[in-house]
């Protein structure tokens, strides 16, 4: 674990926030899809740190995008900059990128967060992506004007308040029979968004990715306690062999 | 270093030693705080492979945590032939732990394991005997007297007896003494479940616990029971800090475990090796 200072946290949206951290040895080594765990309170409870996806990275910098849901999240939410977090990482495998044709990048929710990265490392290799990224609502879409201006975006809500009504599920199907299909699809966000992802893909042929998300101890496969069932038989451990694992790996059914 | 301990025959650079299955088998650890400690006791080896529970396999409690891994493992064939080179080569002692469902199952694990190079085993005897009805070990003092004695006619070495905190525990602890064991670990996790309220039902059932929320009972334990046995006692049981390790030393351990600690930290262990070494020069 090392500390680092945070240089600036703000809530994004009600319950969302942005949290900014100098942690040069970590932003130097992390590529996106990978996640670090985070301690933001003194003593032991909660015991476990956090793990977060890496959501941008710039210098010594990095950024972490993350929704409050119990105390270790509250906790974190209250920090201030100028204070000192623990972080380790960075863990887990990053997403593929690959080497021809282009990719879709399926957010659902704050599952958004790694792709603020991946776009932007995509646009370096000039790998060319499209976006998609479905929420409940149009307030639950966050950093929305950062995300237009990574590239090509489609946007779901259920409730129809902005873009495709429906879900983004919905919105890719119609899609692949509308345009040149990719090449790879990449997927983050609710287990059930990520099993219909997997099933899209693999009615498509299309080699998909999801990122996949378990309660984690150690995050580097210490433990064997975040582990998801394999297709095949026995288990992967997420932080290990994942988060982002080929869908067909998975027993999509099992997701939950 | 003058922080070096001998169990019996069993000479260790330093107390500290990594329990059983909170460090994987050192895959994705650095090196150099594998070769700091004093043991490295493996994760509980059967037999045949075990793919272990269903997720979930984790909970926490406040300063606790709650794990149900089924002690899934690769078995004895794939860890003889290539974890175990590995580990050796790491430099400390290496403990195998071991598990069965039946005595037998200890009896040819130990056979398996004699000519390997570890430095000796450790016994976990927490699992059900399934000849009993799936009743645990540690919950049959004869059982245990039993297991231990057929032990040390095919095993001739160092092993210790790692204890369930419950359960007829002292009986048990005095049975191993009695058969020939030659430590005592005090203890495992201690039999706990979570509760998935929006659900109304359990999350983890058959869990155990491990971690600060149970150091103050096992510290009970192992005072109580060095004041019962002669052989050794090492401790295990929610060991974050050197304090930690003192409190437990200074009431009977001979050595200790770090287990949690290494989950949330993979640089405590030497954090506490280094804290500890200050701590007893003080004294
Ligand atoms: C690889 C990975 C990347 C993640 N990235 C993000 C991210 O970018 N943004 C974001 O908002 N959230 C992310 N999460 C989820 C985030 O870790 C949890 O929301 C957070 O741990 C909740 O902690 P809490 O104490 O606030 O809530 P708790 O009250 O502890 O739990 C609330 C929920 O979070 C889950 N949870 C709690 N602790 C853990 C843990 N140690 N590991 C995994 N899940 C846990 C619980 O199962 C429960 O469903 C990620 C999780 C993983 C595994
Ligand atoms: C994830 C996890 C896996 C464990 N696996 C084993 C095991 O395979 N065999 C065993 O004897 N003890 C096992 N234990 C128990 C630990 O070795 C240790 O005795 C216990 O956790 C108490 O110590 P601690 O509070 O320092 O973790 C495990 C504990 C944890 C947390
Ligand atoms: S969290 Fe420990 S193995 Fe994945």
């Amino acid at each position: 674990m090392i500390g680092a200072r945070v240089v600036s946290q703000r809530e994004v949206s009600p319950g969302y926030f942005l949290l900014k951290l100098e942690a040069p040895e970590i932003a130097h080594q992390a590529r996106p899809g990978q996640f670090v765990k985070i301690t933001a309170w003194e003593g032991r409870d909660p015991l476990l740190p956090r793990p977060f996806s890496i959501h941008e990275v710039k210098d010594s910098h990095l950024w972490i995008l993350y929704q409050r849901r119990g105390l270790g999240t509250k906790l974190l939410s209250k920090i201030h900059r100028g204070e000192t977090v623990w972080l380790s990482g960075p863990f887990g495998r990053p997403f593929p990128l690959p080497e021809e044709g282009s990719v879709w990048l399926v957010a659902g929710g704050v599952g958004v967060a790694p792709f603020f990265f991946y776009a932007g490392v995509l646009r370096t290799h000039n790998i060319p992506f499209r976006f998609f990224y479905g929420a409940r609502s149009k307030g639950d879409l966050l950093r929305l004007k950062h995300l237009q201006s990574l590239g090509k975006l489609r946007i779901a809500t259920e409730d129809g308040s902005l873009g495709y009504q429906g879900f983004v599920t919905d919105l890719i199907k119609v899609q692949l029979e509308q345009e040149d299909r990719p090449k790879m699809m990449v997927a983050c966000g609710p287990p059930g968004m990520l099993s219909a992802v997997g099933q899209i893909g693999e009615a498509y042929g299309i080699p998909t990715y999801l990122s996949l998300e378990a309660f984690m101890a150690c995050g580097q496969g210490l433990c064997l306690g975040c582990v998801v069932q394999r297709r095949r038989g026995g288990y992967l451990r997420v932080c290990l062999e994942g988060p982002a694992v080929d869908s067909r790996e998975v027993a999509l059914d099992k997701l939950s | 270093m003058t922080n070096s301990v001998e169990l019996g025959e069993l000479k260790l650079p330093n107390p500290l030693m990594l329990a059983s299955g909170t460090w994987g088998f050192g895959e994705t650890l650095p090196r150099k705080i594998l070769s700091s400690v004093g043991a490295l006791v493996t994760k509980g080896l059967s037999l045949e492979p075990r793919t272990g529970n269903p997720p979930p396999r984790l909970s926490e409690t406040p300063c606790g945590l709650v794990n149900s891994i089924g002690l899934e493992n690769p078995g004895f064939e794939v860890f003889r032939n290539r974890i175990l080179p590995r580990l050796l080569a790491l430099g400390p002692p290496v403990i195998v732990n071991i598990f069965g469902e039946s005595e037998d199952d200890f009896f040819r694990l130990a056979e398996g394991l004699a000519e390997t190079g570890i430095a000796g085993l450790e016994v976990n005897i927490s699992c059900p005997n399934v000849k009993k009805g799936g009743i645990a070990f540690a919950r049959d003092p004869e059982g245990v007297f039993r297991l231990v004695r057929g032990l040390t006619s095919v095993w001739e070495r160092f092993f210790s007896v790692k204890l369930s905190p419950v359960g007829p525990v002292e009986e048990v602890a005095l049975a191993a003494e009695e058969a020939g064991a030659r430590a005592l670990t005090c203890a495992n996790t201690y039999p706990a479940m979570t509760v998935d309220l929006s659900r109304g039902t359990p999350r983890l059932h058959l869990g155990g616990l491990s971690g600060p929320a149970i150091k103050p009972l096992t510290l009970r334990l192992v005072y109580e029971l060095s004041r019962k046995v002669k052989i050794p006692i090492i401790a295990s049981g929610g060991i974050m800090s050197a304090r930690d390790a003192l409190e437990y030393l200074s009431v009977g351990a001979r050595a200790f475990q770090v287990g949690t600690a290494i989950l949330i930290d993979p640089e405590a262990p030497r954090n506490i090796l280094s804290e500890l070494d200050v701590a007893l020069k003080d004294r």
